[in-house]
């Protein structure tokens, strides 16, 4: 296991372990999202550098603008969610538990 | 809280987009060879639906979309770190050749996080329950296709993280939808424990599992458009509905018992077959 294998892994996986163990905001949730897709970019980015493979250097931009859309439809959802239920706590959204 | 109910609240245009990408990005997935593409037609089936499920202001349906993309988002950033670790460690990009088992048990628990099963499936009955019965069908059935058709490609041999999901799945899912009195949860629960059973048989006769998984897909579809034709979203409500429409009543049990496996019926040869493989 490479340096750069471990960084972009244990980046993921801290992304990971917040949004699944760290259950307060819905932003953080998002926050976390993004972090995990931006360490997933670093990975992409490094494979393409180190392989010098040239077609594979469009996947990061790929991977980038799906990830952006991604967070933007997990913002509006954030917007109706607090339209909704008043404030963006996780503990509110428990309309649907019986 | 006034909350109107109309129709066809969205314009027609942005319905027929929204269902073709849904359709595209399944179709995506089923033609790619690498990992890449196979993520982007799981997000794109993603992004598409999220919008047909909060189509109304409620705040039941907007908490099931909001449930349904963060379990949703955070499977498809596992495939795709999975596939990454994959390819760091033996420079493979290729669906076929995912080989380590490491990335392969991530990829399998990312998967069964997509597609609800038992130990990652409490996001399901929740969301199914916050849907409306069309939606509710689109996403107990044709959601599904794109992830199995992932889990049918990479074929893990041996794999006894496998048999311990399917076990699992079924008994929550026999378990779970006993005291229930909502027919969509009871339908999230059948969900479970029928995909419990798909996963069971899968290493061993992958054929079968494409056998069931279509018979399934039949039934759900059979039962979700009586319950929208009936209207009704309830025990109670559906034991009264003869009133309504006797036919339709009578003919239920019989979709509902070919759902549970008895014996004239499809699945319970399914079944059968797969205790003898």
């Amino acid at each position: 296991m490479t340096p750069a294998h471990f960084a972009f892994s244990s980046t993921f996986t801290l992304g990971l372990m917040g949004l699944t163990f760290h259950r307060t905001h819905l932003l953080s949730a998002l926050l976390c999202l993004e972090g995990m897709m931006l360490s997933l970019f670093i990975a992409f980015a490094l494979w393409t550098l180190q392989l010098n493979s040239s077609s594979f250097s469009i996947a990061p931009m790929i991977l980038l603008a799906f990830s952006a859309c991604e967070a933007s439809a997990g913002l509006g959802l954030l917007v109706a969610t607090a339209r909704t239920h008043g404030s963006d706590r996780m503990q509110n959204l428990n309309l649907l538990q019986c | 809280m006034l909350v109107k109910l109309q129709p066809f609240l969205m314009s027609p245009l942005i319905m027929t987009t929204l269902l073709l990408s849904l359709g595209l990005g399944t179709t995506i997935t089923f033609a790619s060879s690498h990992w890449l593409f196979a993520w982007m037609g799981l997000e794109i089936n993603t992004l598409a639906i999220l919008p047909l499920m909060a189509q109304h202001h409620h705040p039941r349906a907007v908490e099931a979309t909001t449930k349904y993309f963060l379990t949703q988002a955070t499977a498809a950033a596992m495939i795709l770190f999975a596939s990454t670790t994959n390819a760091w460690l033996t420079g493979q990009w290729n669906i076929f050749q995912l080989t380590h088992p490491l990335p392969l048990t991530l990829l399998t628990m990312a998967l069964a996080l997509k597609i609800g099963l038992a130990p990652l499936h409490t996001w399901l009955p929740e969301v199914l329950q916050g849907l409306n019965l069309t939606t509710g069908l689109i996403l107990s059935t044709w959601q599904k296709l794109a992830p199995f058709a992932l889990l049918l490609q990479t074929q893990p041999m041996n794999s006894t993280t496998l048999i311990l999901l399917g076990l699992v799945s079924t008994l929550v899912g026999g378990w779970g939808g006993l005291n229930q009195t909502q027919l969509r949860k009871v339908l999230a629960y059948s969900s479970i424990a029928h995909l419990g059973w798909m996963i069971l048989v899968l290493q061993f006769t992958p054929s079968l599992t494409l056998l069931t998984l279509i018979t399934y897909f039949l039934m759900t579809f059979s039962t979700f458009v009586v319950f929208k034709l009936n209207n009704v979203t309830t025990m109670n409500a559906l034991s009264t509905s003869w009133t309504k429409s006797p036919t339709m009543t009578a003919l239920t049990p019989l979709i509902l018992l070919s759902l549970g496996g008895l014996p004239p019926w499809q699945d319970l040869y399914q079944n059968d077959s797969s205790f003898k493989n």
